[in-house]
C-alpha cells in the first residue's frame, strides 16, 4: 500500500491495489467468520453451564439467528404483474407475503415518464415490516423494467428495533451528562476553573441562547461583530488555542511515532513480548 | 470480633441527596418536551466552517465546467502539436467524455454513521443531499466504516432523492445517484476507488452491476469527483479520507463531525486540507439556514437549546453548592 504513494506504476497501482484489495476483503470474510464462531462458542459454553446471565445469552443468540436468517434473504426481485396499462396509469399487483397490494404508477402527459417509483407498504401488527418500491420505468407508453425489490423484514428489524434500540442507549447519555455537569465539573484548581469558563462559553455560544424570551439577551452578554458574545468568543476558542493545543499533539505524537520507530528499527527498544511472538 | 460491629453504617442523606438525580432526569426531559412542543422561530449565524462546505457544493457544477475547459484546452495543444501523441489524445478524449456525461459534477457522500450518531449527522446528510439533488449534481454514497451505517444511509439519499420538491423533481435511482454500500476495509477501497470505482464496489447495495447502471458512465474515479463529503461520528476516517483523497488524488474534502470529536478538526480546515466541518446538530442546523431550507437540523435546536440553558444552570448549582460549603467550613 505504502509503495503505490511512491511509485506511479501500472502494476504497482493498479495490479497490485487490486489483489490486495481483493484479498483484504476475503480476509475480512474470515474475520467475520471468527467472530461469529466466538460469538457462539461464548455465549453457548455460559448456556450449557447455566452461568450467571445465560439468560441473555439465549436472547444473543436468537437474536443472531433471526437476524442471520432474515439477513441471508435481503431481496427478493418479483417480475410485476400488470393488470391495467393505458396512456395515464399503469395498474399492477404485488405479490409479497400473502397479500395482493394494488398500486399505480402515473404518467405524467408532459414528460410521459411515470412518477418513477411507487412505494407500497403492508403492515404487520401495525408496523412495517415490508417497504416494496418498483424501480423506475421510462413509460411512453410502453412500459419496461418494471420490477419489485421487495425488502422483506431486514429493514423493518433495522428500523424498528436496531435503530430505536441503538438511539435510546445512545440518547440516556444526556440524562447522566446533565447530573455529571452538576456533580463533577466543580472548580477545585485554577485549572478546573478556566476549563469551567471555557465551557460555559462553549456551552453559550453553541446554540442561539440570545433567542430565549426574557433570560436569553442576558445570558448571551449582547453581540460583538454581529453575532452574540458568547459565539464569538466560542469561536476564538475553537480556533486559536484549541487548534494550537490539537496541533502541539499531533505533532508531538508523530514526533513520538518516529522516535519510537527508529529505535525498534535500531533494536534500541524492543517491542512488546520482545519481538518472539 | 462481633459482626454487628464491622457493619458500615452510610451517613444518612439529605432529601437533596436522594431525590437530585430523578428530579434532574425529568427536568432534561421537560426540557427537551418543550423544545419539541413549542417550535419557537429563531435564525442562526452560519460560522466560516460551515460556509466552506456550502461554498464548496455550490461550487461544483463551476468546478466541472473549469474541468472540461482545462481538459479541452489540453486536448486542443496536444492536436496542434506537429507530432501529436494518440494514446495521450485518445485519453484526454475519453477522460473529456466522461466529464461531459456529467455535466453538473459528481459529489460523493460518504455516510460513516450509525443510529447512535444520526440524530446530528443525519440532518446533515438530508441537507447536503438537498443541495446536491437541487443543483442536479449526481451523488455517488458509500459507506467507509461500519456496516451498520448501510441501510440508514440507504434509506436516507433515497427519501431525499424521492421527495417531490419545488425545487427538483425526484431523482432516480441508478441514473442520478447511486448508494455503493459497503466494503470491508475502508482504507484499501478507498485507494481502489482512487483507481476505478467500479472495480472496487462491483455491484451498488441492491446488488446491481455497477457497469450497467447510467450513473457510473462518466465516473471512473477520483478524477471524476469534485468533492469528497465525509460525515462520521468516526476519528480516524477523516485523516484518512484526507491522505487518500486530498492528498494523493488532490479532490476537495469536506467534513461534518459529530459535535463532540469536531473541536479535534478544526487544525485541519484553517491548513485547507478540509474545505469546511459541519460542527455537530449546530453544523447541519447552519447548513440547513444556508441552503433555507429548515428541517430536523433545526428542529433538533430547539431542544438542545434548553438543555444547553439547563446545563448551565447547573453548573452554576453545582459551582455555587462547592463555594458554599467551602465558606462554611471556614467559618
Amino acid at each position: 500500500m505504502l509503495l503505490q504513494f511512491f511509485i506511479p506504476w501500472d502494476p504497482i497501482e493498479k495490479d497490485m491495489m487490486e489483489w490486495v484489495g481483493n484479498s483484504t476483503q476475503v480476509v475480512g470474510v474470515f474475520a467475520l467468520a471468527i467472530g461469529l464462531a466466538s460469538l457462539i462458542h461464548m455465549h453457548g459454553n455460559k448456556i450449557i453451564r447455566s452461568a450467571p446471565g445465560w439468560g441473555f445469552s439465549i436472547v444473543t443468540i436468537l437474536c443472531l439467528i433471526i437476524v442471520l436468517v432474515i439477513g441471508l434473504f435481503p431481496q427478493i426481485i418479483e417480475p410485476k404483474t400488470y393488470t391495467e396499462v393505458s396512456q395515464d396509469k399503469i395498474s399492477f399487483d404485488i405479490p409479497s407475503l400473502s397479500v395482493h397490494t394494488p398500486a399505480v404508477a402515473e404518467i405524467d402527459p408532459e414528460t410521459q415518464l411515470t412518477n418513477r417509483y411507487v412505494t407500497t407498504t403492508h403492515t404487520m401488527c401495525g408496523f412495517q415490516p415490508v417497504r416494496d418500491y418498483n424501480k423506475y420505468t421510462n413509460a411512453a407508453g410502453v412500459v419496461y423494467d418494471l420490477e419489485v425489490a421487495q425488502v422483506p423484514m431486514f429493514n423493518w428489524i433495522f428500523q424498528y428495533v436496531f435503530f430505536a434500540l441503538s438511539s435510546t442507549t445512545f440518547s440516556l447519555l444526556a440524562f447522566y451528562m446533565m447530573t455529571a455537569t452538576y456533580r463533577a465539573v466543580r472548580v477545585k484548581s485554577w485549572e478546573s476553573g478556566l476549563l469551567l469558563v471555557a465551557a460555559i462559553i462553549v456551552l453559550i455560544g453553541q446554540v442561539p441562547m440570545d433567542q430565549i424570551p426574557i433570560v436569553g439577551p442576558i445570558i448571551s452578554g449582547g453581540e460583538l461583530k454581529g453575532v452574540s458574545t458568547f459565539e464569538y468568543i466560542k469561536g476564538l476558542i475553537l480556533q486559536f488555542p484549541n487548534t494550537a493545543a490539537k496541533r502541539g499533539i499531533i505533532i508531538g505524537i508523530a514526533l513520538g511515532a518516529l522516535a519510537t520507530s527508529i529505535k525498534i528499527i535500531f533494536g534500541i527498544e524492543k517491542p512488546y513480548m520482545g519481538g518472539r511472538g | 470480633m462481633n459482626a454487628e460491629n464491622t457493619t458500615y453504617v452510610p451517613p444518612k442523606k439529605s432529601l437533596w441527596q436522594r431525590w437530585y438525580r430523578p428530579l434532574m432526569y425529568v427536568a432534561v426531559f421537560l426540557c427537551v418536551l418543550f423544545g419539541v412542543i413549542f417550535k419557537t422561530p429563531f435564525t442562526l449565524n452560519v460560522s466560516q466552517a460551515t460556509l466552506g462546505v456550502y461554498d464548496t457544493i455550490e461550487s461544483i457544477p463551476e468546478t466541472r465546467q473549469t474541468a472540461i475547459n482545462e481538459v479541452t484546452e489540453k486536448l486542443q495543444s496536444e492536436r496542434n502539436k506537429p507530432s501529436p501523441d494518440q494514446e495521450t489524445i485518445q485519453e484526454l478524449e475519453a477522460q473529456l467524455n466522461r466529464l461531459k456525461k456529467h455535466p453538473n459534477g459528481v459529489l460523493l457522500l460518504c455516510f460513516d454513521f450509525d443510529p447512535g450518531t444520526s440524530m446530528e449527522l443525519q440532518p446533515m446528510a438530508e441537507a447536503i443531499l438537498h443541495h446536491a439533488f437541487r443543483k442536479n449534481i449526481t451523488v455517488l454514497g458509500n459507506v467507509g466504516y461500519n456496516i451498520n451505517s448501510a441501510q440508514l444511509a440507504q434509506d436516507i439519499i433515497n427519501d431525499v432523492a424521492r421527495q417531490d420538491t419545488e425545487e427538483y423533481t425526484p431523482k432516480i435511482d441508478g441514473e442520478d445517484y447511486v448508494f455503493l454500500g459497503f466494503r470491508p476495509n475502508a482504507l484499501m477501497v478507498y485507494m481502489q476507488m482512487g483507481e476505478d470505482i467500479i472495480q472496487a464496489y462491483e455491484t451498488d447495495y441492491a446488488g446491481n452491476d455497477l457497469n450497467t447502471l447510467t450513473v457510473m458512465d462518466g465516473v471512473l474515479n477520483f478524477n471524476e469527483i469534485e468533492t469528497v463529503m465525509l460525515l462520521t461520528g468516526y476519528v480516524s476516517m477523516p485523516e484518512m479520507w484526507m491522505n487518500v483523497a486530498k492528498t494523493k488524488f488532490n479532490r476537495d474534502v469536506g467534513l461534518g463531525m459529530t459535535a463532540v470529536s469536531a473541536a479535534d478538526y478544526y487544525p485541519y480546515v484553517q491548513s485547507k486540507q478540509i474545505v469546511g466541518l459541519l460542527a455537530g446538530l449546530r453544523g447541519a442546523a447552519e447548513y440547513e439556514s444556508a441552503i433555507n431550507q429548515p428541517a430536523a437540523g433545526i428542529n433538533r435546536m430547539r431542544p438542545q437549546l434548553y438543555a444547553h440553558t439547563l446545563a448551565l444552570f447547573l453548573l452554576v448549582l453545582g459551582n455555587g453548592e462547592s463555594l458554599y460549603k467551602f465558606l462554611t467550613k471556614k467559618k
